[in-house]
């Protein structure tokens, strides 16, 4: 059966065409060692970048006796050129009477002199071949040549212009930290080691993309995360073969569990705080250089309706937040498709007033309720991809057509009825209240889907489209961790902080499949009573009782 | 998973054939039909019935829309003759401008001549198509007045006059308890045991007015539709009305009381005080003796007096027992009417025979064929009442001296 099945497959295909072959390139790498003639080794250089204009090479002499040659080359714009000025050039030029007095005279002694006594840079390394002084010179970093040596020295004298910390725009909060991330790789990391003061806290980097060379830290702390998602991880990176990584996105659907889904199976957030509360989680953090989304895997369906405010709120209002962002969310995937299914399939479920209502509004307008339905989502999805497209300035000129495509002037020209444009416009606001982008996306997408599945089917149509909906995602894992945990499977303990938010003492333990290795967050013999307040007051009680005595 | 594809199309052609019956159609191809009369037609066979539907025209009960246009009637009916229900109203189509679609249907109409004729046959179609849905209310419309015509008054407040009927047949039932109304549902189910009770409407003022919206252009309509009597049905023919006291016992012997409001004497002035019934509840029991059932009505009720025109001091509790004492008599009395009425119909409308049977089978066995005819007339029924005044509302003693 199979097989006939694939045969009749195979002859429903068209032959291929013929595609002209082309001959694959090798980029050029350079795994050649350094020679001892500087002017060989600055050649080199410059012919391997292509003479580029922001390479600058300053050569120089140095020292009264040996006059020996000297160059220091940078990427102009990439390092600080006060501390190129003041650490590096002043020092091997002005300080004659020094060498004189102290430096050998082998050019090769007086590199490894430079680098001890001379660079009063904080960070300086040896490079023996030309592979590693290109990937040190293109991060930013001077190097250093000798001539007669066959090593350089590359001193990280990175600088340039970077964005400053700023608020974050996509997840503000009101009463949390106000700083979000840069697309400063360490900035970035010195941003969550400010909040886990602990050794524990452990970054890996490497570079990865074989000619962007980006910079990729992968973020976790030891004790609490487990060590199978981590190697997980790392093989997944590994497998990764690509010339470019261009910001987080480009790691993320190399390594996300299912490339088939509508869902995001990887967590993207641009605060440190939600960072750190996720590595204390047991989660890991892959942060991109020049991304200032960093990634947080695994990921589970509900963390895309909790915010950092979450945390900073009292626990009533964030659990009546959490719920209100379920119920808008529910909102925003079926909406409109619960409209199309009662007004063109069971009327007869409509209040007979309101029926009456609909009616009335309908009975001018020429198109089919899906018609009008896709033409209302449609320009709101126009409206919307414009007003993120456009140029600042034409703002005004966007709110303005846009009020008048989807408001009473649409009513009032009989294309579509008032009841549809509320229908859209509480769809539009209740899809704003979910809180992370990549599951707005993905619930914008699957409206259309489920409108779709009502104007043929209605009701029914939902029902199989929410049936089948919610089995694919069963079915769905991010590395490793069912992506609808803690719901299917159920996990008691962990409902504490899924729909509602419990008060934060109640949360005595992690996410259960997250971590696995450490659970417990409090120290077990920290005894957990009904309120912080009576622990304290025992304490109060033992200390007054010894000076007693 | 193998034949994966196979499976996938399998299950999506399932999904399409296990549907069931739906359909799809646009509102604005919609007649929604508000109420429908059934009258007697010309003839027995050919035309047996007039079938009339009341259409609703949505922009003009909707407000806000209706801008420019001429003022239509907020409904229109369409009249059809046939010998079926269903021919009857798939022949309407020919009129009307979109499908009759009856969900929404507020109202069943009956003319009082097919009431007499016998009204078995016409709820077998409504049981049966998906379309209606048994819970709206069933009214027999009562003297020179057809079915037809009391859905051509155009009535104020309340645009739609089915769902004018409607309403005014609840706020009465909840209110003033007199007619209970009987939907659908509780029709067939009495069809099934034998007897029914329906409850009538008329015309009151000049019926040939009403056909015309200049009717509610007047604060006083010359006419007005108006919830009255009970119709008795035996063997699914109209019998007999029950009308005012008569009714009201029907409502208390079957528990459906939810207000209404009862005088009573003060000495020698009558009718002088008001009592409004708040809560009520009543049950059947049926003992048999010597072979023979006795049946025993009790009803519980609570009361507060809403007006008192008398000097009575509401403030002492032997003058609050008197009246309680006063109440029940005058329930009972209102029981024991209704019973006797019905009793003399030969009629057994509240279906004490179950009762009976669940009492005792072999005894109803012997009884159930001469039942009706014979016995239930003779049967003795015993009322026994307790009515508590709760409140006497925010005085005790009336400023009346008398």
């Amino acid at each position: 059966m199979n097989s006939a099945w694939n045969r009749l497959i195979r002859k429903a295909r068209k032959p291929k065409k013929m595609i002209p072959q082309y001959e694959e390139k090798e980029m050029t790498t350079n795994k050649e060692t350094l020679s001892s003639s500087l002017a060989e080794n600055l050649t080199k250089v410059k012919d391997s970048l292509g003479n580029s204009g922001d390479l600058v090479v300053r050569d120089f002499k140095m020292g009264k006796p040996f006059l020996c040659k000297v160059a220091s080359i940078y990427i102009n714009g990439l390092t600080d050129k006060e501390i190129l000025g003041n650490s590096i050039i002043e020092r091997l030029m002005n300080d004659v009477e020094m060498i004189e007095e102290e430096a050998p005279y082998g050019p090769s002694q007086l590199g490894m002199y430079i680098k001890e006594h001379m660079l009063t840079i904080t960070n300086v390394g040896e490079v023996t071949n030309f592979d590693k002084l290109f990937l040190h010179l293109l991060s930013g970093e001077t190097i250093v040549l000798v001539d007669g040596w066959n090593q350089g020295l590359a001193c990280s004298a990175q600088g340039g212009d970077l964005r400053a910390i700023s608020e974050p725009v996509a997840e503000s909060s009101v009463r949390g930290p106000r700083d979000s991330f840069t697309e400063s790789l360490i900035t970035n990391t010195a941003m969550i080691r400010r909040r886990i003061k602990s050794p524990n806290l452990w970054l890996e980097t490497k570079e990865m993309g074989k000619i962007t060379q980006t910079g990729v830290g992968l973020m976790y702390v030891k004790g609490i995360v487990n060590d199978k998602l981590l190697t997980e991880i790392k093989e997944r990176l590994d497998k990764m073969e690509v010339d470019e990584v261009q910001g987080s996105n480009t790691i993320e659907e190399w390594i996300t569990d299912e490339t088939w889904t509508p869902w995001p199976t990887v967590f993207i957030t641009e605060r440190p705080d939600v960072v750190a509360g996720n590595l204390l989680e047991g989660r890991v953090v892959i942060f991109v250089n020049q991304t200032p989304t960093p990634l947080i895997v695994p990921a589970t369906w509900n963390q895309f309706f909790q915010t950092a405010e979450d945390y900073y709120l009292r626990w009533t209002m964030a659990s009546f937040l959490r719920v209100l962002r379920i119920i808008s969310f529910l909102i925003t995937l079926l909406g409109p498709s619960l409209f199309i299914a009662f007004l063109s399939f069971h009327p007869e479920l409509i209040p007979t007033p309101l029926l009456i209502n609909l009616a009335a509004q309908r009975q001018s307008i020429p198109f089919p309720i899906i018609i009008e339905a896709l033409l209302m989502e449609f320009t709101f999805e126009v409206l919307r991809e414009a007003g993120v497209r456009m140029p600042r300035p034409v703002g005004q000129a966007v709110s303005i057509v846009g009020a008048l495509v989807l408001g009473e002037a649409a009513v009032s020209a009989g294309i579509v009825s008032s009841a549809m444009v509320i229908v859209v416009a509480a769809t539009a606001i209740a899809s704003f209240t979910i809180p992370h982008y990549a599951m707005t996306d993905a619930t914008r997408l699957l409206r259309f889907g489920m409108m779709i599945l009502a104007s043929f089917f209605g009701l029914y149509g939902i029902g199989l489209g929410v049936i089948m909906l919610v089995a694919h995602t069963c079915s769905l894992r991010s590395f490793g961790i069912p992506y609808l945990a803690p719901f299917a499977p159920i996990i008691i303990a962990d409902q504490k902080d899924s729909i509602f938010r419990f008060p934060l003492p109640f949360m005595s333990k992690r996410p259960r499949l997250v971590s696995q290795v450490k659970t417990k967050r409090t120290d077990d013999n920290y005894s957990r009573g009904p309120s912080p307040r009576k622990v304290g007051m025992k304490q109060y009680e033992s200390k007054r009782d010894s000076n007693e005595t | 998973m193998r034949h994966k594809p196979l499976r996938l199309i399998v299950v999506c052609v399932f999904v399409v054939l296990l549907s069931g019956c739906w359909d799809r159609e646009e509102l604005q191809q919609l007649s929604i039909v508000s109420g429908m009369a059934i009258d007697k037609g010309s003839d027995r066979i050919k035309n047996r019935y007039r079938v009339t539907v009341q259409i609703i025209n949505p922009s003009q009960v909707a407000g806000g829309q209706q801008g420019g246009k001429v003022q239509a009637s907020p409904v229109t009916t369409f009249t059809e003759t046939g010998s079926t229900l269903a021919e009857t109203l798939r022949k309407i189509s020919t009129k009307s401008p979109g499908e009759l679609f009856f969900p929404h249907l507020q109202v069943l109409v009956i003319g009082e001549k097919v009431a007499k004729d016998g009204i078995e046959d016409l709820f077998d179609m409504i049981e049966r198509d998906s379309q209606f849905r048994v819970l709206f209310p069933v009214l027999i419309a009562r003297g020179h007045v057809t079915a037809k015509e009391t859905l051509e008054v155009t009535t104020s407040l309340e645009a739609i006059p089915s769902a004018k009927i409607g309403d005014a047949l609840k706020t009465s039932e909840e209110d003033w308890g007199t007619y209970k109304s009987t939907r659908a549902d509780q029709v067939i189910q009495g069809l099934k045991e034998g007897s029914v009770m329906i409850t009538g409407i008329e015309i009151d003022g000049e019926k040939k007015s009403g056909n015309a919206t200049t009717n509610t252009q007047q604060i006083f309509p010359r006419a007005q539709l108006e919830i009255k009597g009970m119709a008795l049905f035996k063997g699914g023919k109209l019998e007999n009305w029950l009308e005012g006291h008569a009714a009201r016992g029907v409502t208390w012997i079957t528990n459906e009381m939810k207000r209404t409001v009862m005088n009573l004497n003060c000495g020698k002035k009558q009718e002088a005080i008001a009592i409004e019934i708040s809560r009520a509840k009543s049950s059947t029991h049926v003992t048999i003796k010597h072979q023979k059932p006795v049946i025993y009505l009790i009803v519980h009720a609570e009361g507060a007096v809403l007006e008192n025109n008398c000097s009575k001091d509401l403030g002492k509790s032997q003058v609050l027992d008197q009246l309680d004492e006063q109440l029940e008599e005058e329930i009972k009395q209102e029981v024991l009417l209704t019973v006797k009425k019905v009793q003399k119909q030969k009629s057994d409308i509240f279906n004490f025979g179950e009762q009976i049977n669940m009492a005792d089978k072999h005894v109803w066995k012997n009884i159930e064929t001469s039942w009706e005819k014979d016995i239930f007339p003779q049967t003795e029924v015993h009322v026994n009442v307790q009515a508590i005044i709760r409140r006497t509302g925010m005085t005790t003693k009336s400023y009346i001296n008398k």
